[in-house]
C-alpha cells in the first residue's frame, strides 16, 4: 500500500504528517496470525459446543466431530505460539512493541489515555496524537492479552483431560480446581470467546474511526507497517527518549 | 479387625458357594480393580485368608440410595458375603436393633475397636440451626462423625452427599450441609466414593482392596480410587464413535435416538464426569444411564446439582441473565450492543470533524487528492 493512498493530503490548518515504520514484520505477521487462528477457533469451537452440522446416518466414517476437534487443536497450538511470540516482542521488540506501550508508567502516557478517552465521550473531536499504541488502545490491549491467556489456560485445563495420561500437556489438570471443576472450564472457555469477539469489535471500528477522523492511515499500517505521523509529535517523541 | 482367617471359607460353604463362583467374583474385582495378571492370580487366595473388617455405617442426611445399591450387590452369593458379612455392626436401615441399643452397639464399637474400624458414611452433615436438622438418639450429625469418623481407621464416604456434599448441600443449601471430609477434616484415610449413588461394585471393590493389600488405592484430587474415576465418562462411552462422526440425538425419541446416536446435544456431561459407569455399569451389570439413552449428568463431580444444571443443556446460563439463559444468544446480544455504541460513536464524531474542517477551510471541496 503506497503512502499516497493511505492518507490524503492535508487540508489548511491540518498538521503535515510524515510515515513513521512502527508496525515492524514481527508485530505484522503476528497480528494476522492471531487473527486468522481466532477466525477458525471460534467457528470451530462453535461447532464443538453446539455441532450445526447434520451427518447422514449412511455416512461413511464422516469423523467429523473428531476432525473439527483436531483443526481446533492444532490451530490453538498455533494460537498460543502468536500470544507468546507477541509477549516475547514486548520485551524485545521494536519500541512500538514494547511492554510500556501497553501499561502506561509516564505520566503522559496516562495523560494521553485520559485525554483519548474524553474522544469516546464526546468531549474532544479527535483522539490525541500517538506514534505507536493509543495510550487507551494500550491498555484495552494489556485487557485482551490477560483474556487470551486465560482463554488458554482454560484451553489447556481442558485439552489436560482428553490428551493420554503419559503427555506432558496432563499436568494441566492441576488447573481444572481453580476455575471451579471441569464444567466451569468448558463454560468459562466459551464464554472468554465471546468476551474476544468485543474486543475485536471494537477494535476493529475504533481503527477504521481514527483512520478516517485522523487520516493517519491506521487501517493500512497493519499491512504496510507505516503510520503517518504528526511532525510535532515526532519531534516530542524524540525529545522524550 | 478380628483375626480368624478362615471365616470367609466357612462362610462361603455355609452359603453353598461353589469354588467357581468364588473365582468368577475374584475375577470381576481384579478387572474394576485394573489389577496386573499377577496380582489378579493371587487374588482368591489373599481374600481367602484376609481378616474380617469391623464396619459401621452412617447415615446422614441422606436418601438411603447408597444402601439400596449396597443390598443390591450382584454376584449375591459372593458379595453378599464380603458385604453382608463383613461385620457391619450398626447400620440403621438393616440392623434389628433399635433405639437405645442400637446406639449402644455403635458406642461399643467405637470403643471395642478404635482405630481398627471402618466407618461408611452415606449423607451430608448438615451444621445450621445447632445440627438440629439430623440428629440421631439426640446427637447431632456432626458430634456423631467427629466421633465415629475420628477414631476410624479409614471413612468411606459413599455417595455424593457424603463425599461432596451433594444435593443437601446445593444452592441454598438451607442447612448448611457439608461433606464428612469438611466435617471431619482430623479423619484418618478419608475416600469419597461419590455418584448419586456409588455403584456397589465399587463399594465392593475397595473392600476387596484393602482386605487384601491392607493399604488403600491411590486417589485423585477428590479422593476419590483412581480405579474408577481416573478415566473420563466419555472416554469408556460406546455411543463415543457417533460423537466422533457428529451423530447426535437432536430430540428425544427422534430417530437419532432410536438408533443409539451420542447424547452430547441432550447436554449429556460425560466429557466432563469422570467415573467407571460405562465399564461397571448398573444393576448387575445390566446397563448404565447413558445405554439405555438418557445422558449423564455428571452426578460423581463435586457440586453437580449446581454446576451440572440444567441437565439437559450443554451449558450453564450466564449469570445476571439466569440459568437458562443461552450463552451464544446473551454473546450476540452484547456483540451488537457493542458494535452499535462505537459506529455511533465513529459516525458522530465523523461528522463533527466534517463540519469543523468546512468551517475552518470552505475551500476544502476542491482540493483534490494527491
Ligand atoms: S453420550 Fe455422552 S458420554 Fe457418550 S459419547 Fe456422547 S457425550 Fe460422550
Ligand atoms: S452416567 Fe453419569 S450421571 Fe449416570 S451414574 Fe454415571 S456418573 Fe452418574
Amino acid at each position: 500500500m503506497s503512502a499516497e493512498n493511505a492518507v490524503r493530503a492535508p487540508v489548511a490548518g491540518e498538521a503535515v504528517r510524515v510515515p513513521v515504520y512502527v508496525w515492524d514484520i514481527w508485530v505484522r505477521v503476528i497480528h494476522w496470525a492471531v487473527f486468522f487462528c481466532f477466525i477458525i477457533l471460534a467457528i470451530t469451537g462453535s461447532y464443538i459446543s453446539h455441532p450445526f452440522i447434520p451427518v447422514a446416518r449412511d455416512a461413511y466414517e464422516p469423523f467429523l466431530m473428531g476432525t473439527v476437534r483436531v483443526v481446533h487443536f492444532y490451530t490453538a497450538m498455533v494460537f498460543d505460539l502468536a500470544v507468546f511470540a507477541r509477549i516475547v516482542l514486548m520485551f524485545v521488540g521494536s519500541p512500538y512493541a514494547r511492554w510500556d506501550q501497553f501499561i502506561p508508567v509516564t505520566k503522559r502516557r496516562w495523560n494521553s489515555a485520559l485525554e483519548s478517552l474524553k474522544f469516546y465521550v464526546f468531549l474532544r473531536r479527535t483522539p490525541p496524537e500517538a506514534i505507536g499504541h493509543d495510550a487507551l488502545d494500550g491498555l484495552i490491549f494489556a485487557a485482551r492479552f490477560l483474556v487470551d491467556l486465560l482463554i488458554i489456560a482454560t484451553g489447556f485445563a481442558l485439552y489436560s483431560k482428553i490428551t493420554s495420561y503419559s503427555s506432558p500437556l496432563a499436568i494441566f489438570q492441576g488447573l481444572i480446581p481453580y476455575f471451579g471443576g471441569l464444567q466451569s472450564v468448558r463454560w468459562l472457555h466459551h464464554m472468554l470467546m465471546w468476551v474476544a469477539i468485543l474486543f475485536i469489535l471494537q477494535h476493529v471500528i475504533r481503527v477504521i474511526v481514527l483512520s478516517t477522523v485522523k487520516h493517519d492511515g491506521t487501517v493500512e499500517s497493519m499491512l504496510s507497517g507505516y503510520r503517518y505521523v504528526t511532525k510535532e509529535d515526532l519531534a516530542e517523541e524524540a525529545r522524550d527518549r | 479387625m478380628i483375626k480368624d482367617t478362615q471365616w470367609l471359607a466357612r462362610e462361603l460353604k455355609a452359603h453353598g458357594v461353589s469354588r467357581n463362583d468364588f473365582l468368577k467374583f475374584c475375577g470381576s474385582m481384579a478387572a474394576i480393580l485394573a489389577l496386573p495378571e499377577w496380582a489378579a492370580a493371587k487374588l482368591p487366595e489373599a481374600l481367602a485368608a484376609a481378616a474380617k473388617p469391623t464396619v459401621v455405617w452412617l447415615e446422614f442426611q441422606d436418601c438411603a440410595g447408597n444402601t439400596e445399591s449396597f443390598l443390591r450387590a450382584w454376584r449375591p452369593t459372593v458379595a453378599e458375603i464380603i458385604l453382608d458379612a463383613v461385620s457391619v455392626d450398626y447400620h440403621e436401615t438393616i440392623m434389628a436393633a433399635a433405639g437405645t441399643q442400637a446406639t449402644a452397639a455403635l458406642d461399643q464399637t467405637v470403643a471395642k475397636h478404635s482405630g481398627e474400624y471402618l466407618a461408611i458414611v452415606e449423607g451430608a452433615v448438615p451444621t445450621g440451626a445447632g445440627g438440629a436438622y439430623c440428629a440421631i438418639g439426640g446427637k447431632a450429625a456432626l458430634d456423631i462423625a467427629r466421633e465415629v469418623c475420628g477414631n476410624a481407621a479409614a471413612t468411606i464416604a459413599v455417595g455424593t452427599c457424603a463425599s461432596f456434599g451433594g444435593l443437601p448441600a446445593a444452592r441454598p443449601n438451607p442447612t448448611a450441609a457439608i461433606s464428612i471430609s469438611e466435617a471431619v477434616p482430623a479423619a484418618a484415610n478419608v475416600i469419597n466414593l461419590s455418584a448419586c449413588p456409588a455403584n456397589a461394585d465399587n463399594i465392593t471393590a475397595l473392600l476387596v482392596y484393602y482386605m487384601t493389600m491392607k493399604r488403600w488405592p491411590p486417589l485423585d484430587d477428590h479422593r476419590r480410587p483412581v480405579f474408577a474415576y481416573g478415566q473420563l465418562i466419555h472416554d469408556g462411552c460406546e455411543r463415543r464413535a457417533h460423537f466422533d462422526n457428529g451423530q447426535y440425538v437432536e430430540a428425544w425419541g427422534d430417530e437419532g435416538h432410536r438408533l443409539g446416536y451420542c447424547l452430547y446435544k441432550m447436554g449429556c456431561k460425560g466429557p466432563v464426569t469422570s467415573h467407571n459407569c460405562p465399564i461397571v455399569k448398573w444393576n448387575e451389570g445390566t446397563n448404565w444411564p447413558v445405554g439405555c439413552g438418557h445422558p449423564c449428568v455428571g452426578c460423581a463431580e463435586p457440586q453437580f446439582w449446581d454446576k451440572m444444571s440444567p441437565f439437559y443443556k450443554h451449558l450453564t446460563g450466564v449469570p445476571g441473565f439466569g440459568m437458562a439463559a443461552n450463552i451464544d444468544k446473551v454473546g450476540v446480544g452484547a456483540a451488537a450492543v457493542v458494535t452499535a455504541a462505537f459506529v455511533a460513536q465513529g459516525i458522530v464524531q465523523k461528522v463533527r470533524s466534517r463540519k469543523e474542517e468546512n468551517v475552518t477551510t470552505p475551500s476544502h471541496e476542491e482540493e483534490k487528492r494527491p
